[in-house]
């Protein structure tokens, strides 16, 4: 048993329905800033990066599901937190506005971060051959 | 009589509902409930057990019946005890790369040359021709007869629903992919 199997059959509607709710608490917080220079890049980073969280906490909680491993449940917790992280770092982006993109040492952290987190997805979502 | 599928899900419904941790027995018969005709190193390498304790697991459960080895030219194959004849044979050559390509291009199209199944699966022809063999031997595929051989795949919607049933969604292919890296 896992998530998937409990999730209703029509899956073209259930990914619909994920990409809507995403993009309904995405737009409010990028619309205001798409004018505003390399901001939108360091907020699309931020919105990107709770969805990244957001999914490797979905499946860690599907493999506890599946195998009933109880270190899943930490790493879930651990993803969790890293996407309430980005969460509150949206948020204060969305006061402070970043002017100097490329010379501020915080955006050269937050996009080694957010290499780090694309990377590690890719490499969960690298399908096993039978 | 309740059919293959349905079994599998039951009982691994079943043994999912207990509450706590699975004992190893209980993992060992959902692996192979998983994975029918895992071979016995592979189920020694998923399960991270040893040799000895996995024979001593293995000898236990097929004395009380939940699961049996069918042991051919050297390969331990087990299965679990509700299992079809006609669905174990099919399984262990989905279980293997080439057969199931094979399988797969036959599902594919309806007929095809011996020429178009190797193009189509890019193996050599003396590859393709070993397992093209052993599909027809085990009745999984026929030859039609005509001015050119032709293939067909026997049973087109029982290949289908296997594949369908061990070939795990994305997601869950992802959730087993990150236990794997925190294991």
């Amino acid at each position: 048993m896992s998530i998937v199997e409990a999730i209703p059959r029509n899956k073209p509607l259930v990914i619909f329905a994920i990409i809507a709710i995403i993009g309904v608490s995405t737009v409010p917080s990028l619309a205001p800033h798409v004018f505003h220079g390399m901001h939108i890049v360091d907020l699309i980073m931020h919105q990107v990066g709770i969805v990244l969280a957001s999914i490797l906490t979905f499946l860690a909680l599907n493999s506890y599901i599946m195998n009933k491993s109880k270190k899943m449940i930490v790493v879930s917790i651990a993803f969790a937190l890293f996407a309430c992280a980005e969460l509150v770092q949206l948020l204060e982006s969305q006061k402070h506005h970043v002017l100097d993109f490329w010379n501020s040492p915080t955006e050269w952290a937050h996009i080694m971060l957010f290499g780090m987190l694309v990377l590690f997805a890719l490499a969960i979502f690298k399908r096993k051959q039978l | 009589m309740k059919s293959f599928t349905e079994l599998r899900t039951i009982e691994i419904e079943s043994i999912l509902s207990k509450k706590g941790k699975l004992t190893r027995e209980e993992r060992i018969i959902l692996e192979i409930k998983n994975n029918p005709g895992i071979r016995f190193r592979e189920l020694m390498k998923s399960m991270k057990i040893t040799n000895g304790v996995m024979s001593y697991y293995i000898q236990k459960l097929e004395k009380l019946g939940v699961i049996f080895t069918e042991r051919k030219s050297g390969v331990s194959r087990l299965f679990t005890d509700n299992i079809d004849t006609s669905d174990m044979s099919l399984i262990k050559f989905l279980r293997t790369a080439t057969p199931k390509k094979i399988m797969l291009v036959l599902l594919k199209d309806d007929k095809l040359t011996f020429r178009q199944i190797t193009e189509k699966i890019q193996m050599s022809p003396s590859t393709t021709s070993f397992y093209l063999k052993k599909l027809v031997s085990s009745n999984i595929v026929r030859v039609s007869n005509g001015a050119n051989n032709k293939y067909i795949l026997e049973n087109k919607k029982q290949v289908s629903n296997l594949i369908v049933l061990y070939h795990p969604s994305i997601i869950d292919a992802a959730s087993e992919n990150l236990e794997d890296i925190f294991s």
